[in-house]
């Protein structure tokens, strides 16, 4: 084998070992537990809840208006997973010490880094299927409601859709991780954007739209400045709605979203398809930018 | 003095004396042929009076109408096509006559007696035309009304109404307003007076013209819980601001054993169903008018049920269903998500304004998805297995 194929093969050996290790950290941490547990609870009750009730949210499906019921709670509430699994991935490193003794290695940074996104992108890969698979499961079992091909894939894409959104936030996480000084700082930007991300950031629109224009109700510029938000993005492709959060802007959707059986899976696509990228594409650019960082970041104590 | 000089005077005597010595000479007539009447007290009776022209033809001729004298309280008056009217003229080279109506209103409280009411005809040349008129009061008079009914005996199921056509006869030589009322009506029973052309306006008063018939409708609702017998209702024409009417009596028979009339029918297309929990299905409910008349505001009505929601699409009632017509009704049967497994009933029936359908039961029996049930569990234990296996080979340290 070449010097080059073995190089290659070391870094990636070493990217995965340093994923498995933070796997392995989170996993072996009871909060984890807690974490999903939670998550896993709070999808089920909601969904459930909206079948025993029959709540039609627009859509025929009683599966697809149960789990379409829920789309504002997971989009509030997710991203502390994100959050969570990110906050203080490179500071509890590089405060313990252990990040110094790990770069006295063969280790790169960059393996260091892309290890820990990796292995973070796998827990809240982990969590988030596993507790909609759970959710479904239950649902079906207590209900004996029953589920279509149709239905099944569309609620894969959801939950793909969902690991993205939420993985904005871990993306966050980590860049604030590598930036900050203190994990405390870190965590506590961490919940400032989410409340100002998730919670509020209609209601913050709406409000700096009105000053700017004059108007009591400024929904042209409201819904424009709305698109520096994920949640936007999130709810647009999930609920066909402009906004999620607290306070947001209204709108009443043509196309209600990923469980609006009215429309096709190919209309869904070719109706939210920029929504969908922009969800992609975020993660990634935050992770780059992450990672680029910690490249140039001084870790000494 | 000779014969001729005396036959002479004699004739101009005679010429001279014959005109004023004629003393019913007039340019008019008077005749009449009825000058006599018996009455209830209030009643208005009416004298017809023909005036024409008398021997002269040829000049124009009127006549002045007056009422000499009549008793205190009472009214009257001539008339003529409905104008009271105090002249007639006649034109002339043209022997004419008119018909007059002399109307008298007799008072509520007169006493039983003969009265005299006296009129003068005075016409422009001659001497006035005295005519009496004599009306006598009679509280055991009989109106002059007749009300019969050609059929007055209907059978019938309780609360399935009956309809009577009753005809009220005015025998007066003059128009008469009749109040309609019923009397001996039993608790929950329902009476009511229609017009015969619609059946839609309810009669509480009917005006009838002189010498003329009047038909109405009595429809008779028995009530719902009315036992086996023969019920009499009684219907009252009374003169109107009198208490003088006549009475007609029309039997209803309840026979609970009779069939119900199946003027309106139902039929689904689909009579057992089987749902799951969350699922929905259509029916075509068919609505058909059995019977030999028009429906209106036919419709669909369906019961609820635990764990079933109904969903009638139509854009409401169907206006018209005419005999032998059919209407079709979608129906959406859903099985809500909570809904406990096993056979459930619903019951549909057909409403119109004329009748309403039997019920007919519709089946549905809401099971489980088996299948749901094991992908569900699939879903858990593979969700759960997944975890176990990725936590135990990544997840130590």
């Amino acid at each position: 084998m070449s010097e080059k194929k073995k190089n290659k093969k070391t870094r990636t050996t070493n990217v995965l070992v340093i994923a498995q290790k933070e796997f392995a950290d989170i996993i072996a941490s009871p909060f984890f537990l807690i974490l999903t547990a939670t998550y896993t609870l709070i999808v089920f009750t909601f969904s459930y809840r909206s079948v025993l009730l029959g709540q039609y949210s627009g859509v025929e499906s009683i599966l697809m208006s149960a789990f379409s019921n829920i789309t504002k709670q997971v989009g509030w509430l997710a991203p502390l997973i994100g959050i969570t699994l990110g906050f203080d991935t490179v500071i509890r490193e590089r405060k313990s010490g252990s990040l110094n003794v790990l770069l006295t290695h063969p280790v790169f940074r960059d393996n260091i880094i892309l290890g820990k996104l990796l292995g973070i992108t796998s827990i809240l890969a982990l969590v988030i299927c596993f507790s909609m698979m759970v959710s479904l499961g239950t649902i079906l079992i207590a209900s004996g409601v029953q589920v279509g091909e149709m239905e099944f894939i569309r609620i894969v894409v959801f939950t793909i859709i969902t690991f993205f959104y939420v993985l904005i936030f871990a993306g966050i996480a980590i860049l604030l991780s590598v930036i900050a000084s203190d994990a405390a700082d870190s965590l506590i930007y961490n919940v400032a954007i989410w409340l100002l991300v998730c919670i509020v950031s209609g209601a913050v629109i709406i409000a700096i739209a009105a000053i700017i224009t004059g108007q009591s109700y400024p929904f042209d510029l409201a819904s424009k400045l709305i698109n520096i938000s994920p949640l936007h993005y999130y709810s647009e492709a999930t609920a066909g709605r402009i906004d999620l959060s607290w306070g947001g802007i209204n709108n009443e959707p043509v196309n209600a979203g990923i469980f609006d059986v009215r429309f096709t899976l190919s209309q869904w696509f070719n109706e939210f398809w920029t929504e969908v990228l922009v969800l992609i594409v975020t993660p990634i650019t935050l992770m780059i930018i992450s990672f680029m960082a910690f490249l140039k970041k001084d870790i000494t104590l | 003095m000779n014969l001729k000089e005396l036959g002479i005077a004699l004739i101009l005597i005679t010429v001279l004396i014959i005109p004023h010595a004629s003393a019913d000479w007039s340019s008019v007539k008077v005749v009449n042929s009825i000058t006599g009447k018996v009455v209830y007290p209030g009643d208005t009776v009416e004298f017809a009076i023909t005036v024409g022209k008398g021997y002269n033809n040829s000049e124009e001729a009127w006549c002045a109408l007056t009422i000499r004298s009549i008793p205190e309280g009472w009214t009257a008056g001539f008339y003529n096509d409905g104008d009271q009217i105090t002249h007639v003229t006649f034109p002339k080279d043209k022997k004419t006559e008119k018909e007059v109506i002399l109307r008298i209103k007799t008072p509520k409280n007169a006493s039983n007696d003969a009265y005299s009411i006296w009129t003068d005809f005075k016409p422009d040349d001659g001497d006035i035309i005295l005519r009496d008129f004599v009306v006598t009061i009679d509280n055991n008079a009989q109106p002059n009304l007749d009300m019969y009914c050609n059929i007055p005996g209907l059978e019938t199921r309780p609360n399935d109404h009956v309809e009577f056509e009753v005809t009220l006869e005015n025998k007066y030589d003059h128009r008469v307003s009749i109040d309609l009322n019923t009397t001996n009506i039993l608790q929950d029973w329902n009476v009511e007076f229609f017009q015969v052309d619609n059946g839609e306006y309810r009669v509480t008063k009917v005006s009838v013209a002189a010498n003329d018939k009047q038909d109405f409708i009595v429809k008779v609702r028995p009530s719902i819980n009315a036992s086996d017998g023969t019920y009499p209702i009684i219907v009252n024409a009374v003169l109107e601001n009198s208490q003088t009417g006549i009475s007609q009596q029309l039997d209803v028979t309840i026979n609970t054993g009779i069939e119900i009339s199946k003027m309106l029918t139902l039929f689904p297309n689909i009579k057992d169903i089987t749902l799951n929990p969350g699922a929905s299905k259509e029916i075509m409910v068919n609505l058909r008018n059995s019977g030999d008349k028009t429906l209106n505001n036919v419709e669909l009505k369906v019961q609820d049920v635990s764990g079933i929601s109904t969903s009638i699409r139509s854009f409401g009632p169907i206006d018209e269903l005419e005999p032998g017509e059919s209407g079709r009704i979608p129906v959406t049967i859903t099985a809500r998500a909570d809904a406990s497994p096993g056979e459930k009933e619903i019951l549909m029936r057909a409403v119109s304004d004329e009748a309403q359908s039997e019920d007919d039961c519709l089946k549905i029996t809401v099971v489980k998805s088996s299948s749901s049930g094991f992908i569900g569990i699939g879903m858990v234990i593979l969700a759960v297995l997944v975890f176990i296996i990725i936590i135990y080979k990544f997840g130590r340290r």
